[in-house]
């Protein structure tokens, strides 16, 4: 509202000023309309709402000047379309208040808002007046012609120095106050000598107005939009007055024509000053995007040549384009060398037509690794020696078309110690192994010694039966059935202690190769071994239900059941029961071994899972720590409750998790090998 | 002495070690429950025990204490009969008068019967001495 009445204001002194002063054909009609300037800067500035704002300054400043209420406001209606159209057209073809950014659009600028817009004030306003009897329809074409020429002017002078003033100035003004002083001065004197009775008849008939063009170009191209607008406008009050009182170039004319002539030079001035400060700032613009640019460049390149790994980078077609120090130190090639070969040349023979496919695949819009993913592959050295690296890709979009980066880094050292580690981790599970082996030999012992006994006894019983057959003392059918008997029970008693040979063999080689079993028979195998090593001191209550689809480590799952099992044992003083059950989950199996010993003390409970940790006086304390880097390995979780009357340890496996990882492929790879 | 108690849990050793036995002359009585010992000795009045070492629910120590807390059986000689190793030193530490391990020599196993008859006998004679 109040923005409406300030513009309304405005509008109506400028406007009524300008036909006071300068509307000699028709008192409604004036050469000098700056108020047309004023209505398209506030209306691209603050925005089209505020066209009744110009709309009502018009009607004011007319309805003071001639004609009717009805004229006034039909005029004053053109005013305000030809504001809205110009703001519009602006706005749709010129990008608004950046029209003076680009010449392009200082040219946009000049058809619709000066050319265009005008043309319907111009045909309203004259033909309102001509209707209403305050214009001579035999002047039409000449008032009509002062209007929109007056209206033109007003757009292309005052509208550009609006803006540019609210507005930062474009390009940035890269002159001085000095400059700007020798600028003033020089247009002082151009104005001079232009409206100067004295000088323009001496020197006549040369147009001495020209002098003023190069002014106009220096304040454009040294103080911008700004400059070039605020000289023009300089000179266009400069002009205009000298015109009005009979000076100038075109004193020769009525005041009416010389004025139009005025405005139409200095419309033609602030058109190509604006023009020209727009294309310094293109061309500024455009050298700073390119210092910017370069200087890109050059960041990139400093990373690339100093990044800790090798880059190397690709076109389409695998040839290298760059690389760094890195790369030549890596691979051993100096970097010209680098450049005349394709990717394929850094890594074995055995992995190019891979990397050629994967590398299609890559540039193929679906890149099979995101971003920064990273791949483990091998690279080749120049004398052709191997060496593992882990490879990163992105893709470049350049100027020069699609590149592959690959950051490559040698991972040998780490492979190496990851390989260290591995084997020690293996040497720890075997070791673990055989103490656990160790606390079972004695009780297997036991088991073979049962067996043996009946045999040799049978034996005994057979040599008697012989020797009373030798002495007549029984008959031959008689001797010949207990025999057979004796020798059926021996046999018996052979398979019995070959049973628990192989089942501890079975433990005890089990752990040195993987191989997937049915979880199921895995836990019940256990259960018999331990049942049969404690037989007569731990009672084991098995519930085992079946379980499909679980394929284990048969070895390591049944090293932690021997080992939670003796634990629970050994928990309980080797007497009492313990409970096994297995049972399907949802989403795995759950094995529990539960003992009714007295429980783990608290503050022993964080630890039991530490490696070398025990409460006892043997074993190497590494049941615990292997049994649950086992369970991890398998993809699942080992854990434990435990309460005074006893402690119940919880095995979770996953439905699906690998089989084939064992502890340390590596060293199972080795040993396979090995002779 | 012809009168025996075998114990052990195992079937297979009880009926071989039991028929040899027998062959040696020897009246043997089978006790497969460790709970029963007691009651078998009463019952059978044997003169030695030759008594199994692993089984369900025994406690060997206390078991032996038992017998020779009972006064009508503690002189009866305990022979433990094992598969596990260090036999003598087990039979030492509980108590008992004796051990043989499985598997056993035939001659191994009439000799410490003898033993225990022979010692059982300088016993008596001792007593009746007195």
């Amino acid at each position: 509202m109040a923005a409406n009445g300030t513009l309304s204001a405005v509008y109506a002194l400028v406007a009524f000023g300008s036909l006071r002063l300068f509307a000699t054909l028709n008192a409604s009609s004036s050469p000098v309309w700056p108020p047309t300037g004023v209505a398209i800067a506030v209306l691209l500035l603050w925005g089209p709402r505020l066209w009744p704002g110009v709309f009502l300054g018009a009607f004011v400043a007319n309805s003071l000047t001639a004609g009717t209420p009805v004229t006034s406001a039909t005029i004053a209606a053109g005013n305000a379309l030809e504001a809205i159209v110009g703001f519009w057209l602006v706005r749709r073809f010129a990008r608004g208040v950046q029209a003076f950014d680009t010449a392009r659009n200082v040219g946009v600028f000049a058809i619709s808002a000066g050319l265009a817009a005008p043309i319907v004030s111009a045909t309203i306003g004259v033909t309102s007046l001509a209707l209403a009897g305050f214009a001579p329809w035999d002047l039409y074409g000449a008032i009509w012609k002062t209007w929109w020429l007056g209206d033109a002017s007003g757009a292309l002078i005052v509208a550009p120095l609006i803006v540019s003033v609210f507005r930062s100035s474009k390009p940035a003004p890269v002159g001085g106050v000095r400059e700007l002083g020798a600028l003033g001065l020089s247009m002082s004197a151009a104005c001079a000598a232009v409206f100067s009775p004295v000088v323009y008849s001496t020197i006549a008939p040369i147009p001495l107005s020209f002098t003023i063009v190069p002014l106009i170009v220096w304040a454009g191209v040294r103080f911008g939009s700004r400059g070039a607008t605020g000289a023009t406008m300089v000179f266009s009050i400069v002009a205009v007055w000298g015109t009005r009182i009979g000076s100038g170039p075109f004193n020769s004319m009525d005041v009416n024509n010389a004025l139009l002539s005025i405005q139409f030079s200095v419309m033609v001035l602030a058109t190509t000053g604006l023009a020209l400060a727009a294309l310094v700032h293109q061309r500024l613009d455009a050298e700073e995007e390119a210092r910017k640019a370069k200087a890109a460049e050059r960041r990139f390149q400093t990373m690339v040549e100093y990044a800790p790994d090798a880059v190397v980078i690709a076109d389409t077609k695998g040839r290298i384009v760059q690389v760094n120090t890195q790369t030549e130190a890596i691979f051993g090639y100096s970097r010209d060398e680098l450049l005349r070969l394709n990717v394929e040349d850094l890594i074995p023979q055995r992995f190019r037509d891979q990397h050629r496919d994967h590398r299609a695949e890559f540039q193929a819009s679906v890149p099979q690794l995101p971003m920064g993913a990273v791949l483990e592959l091998f690279g080749q050295r120049k004398d052709g020696s191997e060496f593992p690296v882990e490879i990163s890709l992105s893709p470049l979009q350049t100027d020069e078309g699609d590149l592959v980066s690959s950051s490559i880094r040698d991972i040998s050292e780490r492979k190496a110690r990851e390989a260290e580690l591995d084997a020690s981790q293996h040497q720890i599970a075997v070791s673990e192994k055989f103490a656990s082996l160790g606390t079972m030999v004695s009780g297997v012992g036991h088991e073979i010694r049962t067996p043996l006994t009946y045999i040799k006894t049978n034996l005994e019983l057979i040599k008697l039966q012989i020797e009373k057959l030798t002495k007549g003392r029984t008959k031959p059918a008689e001797a010949s059935q207990t025999i057979a008997r004796l020798v059926s029970s021996s046999k018996d008693g052979v398979e019995r202690a070959d049973r628990i040979v192989q089942q501890l063999r079975q433990f005890a080689t089990a752990q040195l190769k993987t191989e997937p079993s049915a979880l199921h028979d895995v836990v019940t195998n256990a259960v018999e071994l331990f049942r049969s090593v404690h037989k007569g001191e731990v009672t084991v209550n098995a519930d085992l239900q079946p379980t499909t689809g679980f394929e284990v480590d048969k070895g390591q799952i049944q090293q932690v059941l021997i080992n939670l099992l003796n634990n629970g044992a050994e928990a309980m003083g080797n007497t009492g029961t313990l409970t096994v059950r297995l049972r399907e989950t949802s989403d795995g199996a759950e094995i529990e071994v539960e003992d009714n010993g007295p429980g783990i003390p608290e503050n022993v409970q964080s630890r039991v899972f530490d490696p070398f940790f025990t409460t006892k006086t043997e074993g190497t304390g590494l049941g615990l720590s292997v049994s649950k880097r086992i369970i991890e390995a398998h993809g699942g979780t080992i854990q434990f409750t435990t309460k005074p009357s006893g402690t119940t340890f919880t095995v979770l496996l996953p439905k699906r998790h690998n089989a084939d990882r064992s502890l340390s492929p590596e060293v199972e790879k080795r040993r396979e090998v090995e002779p | 002495m012809k009168r025996i108690l075998l114990v052990d849990d195992d079937r297979d050793i009880v009926k071989s070690t039991a028929q040899l036995l027998q062959a040696f002359g020897y009246d043997v009585t089978v006790c497969v429950d460790a709970d029963r010992v007691i009651e078998t000795m009463h019952s059978h009045r044997p003169d030695v025990v030759l008594h199994d070492v692993r089984m369900p629910g025994l406690d060997l120590r206390a078991q032996v204490r038992a017998i020779r807390d009972d006064p009508d059986i503690t002189r009866v000689p305990i022979v433990l009969f094992t598969a596990v190793l260090s036999a003598k030193e087990l039979a030492v530490e509980v108590g008992a008068d004796d051990a043989i391990e499985k598997p056993f020599d035939t001659e191994t196993l009439r000799r410490v019967l003898r033993d225990c008859e022979t010692r059982r006998t300088g016993l008596r004679s001792r007593e009746e001495q007195a």
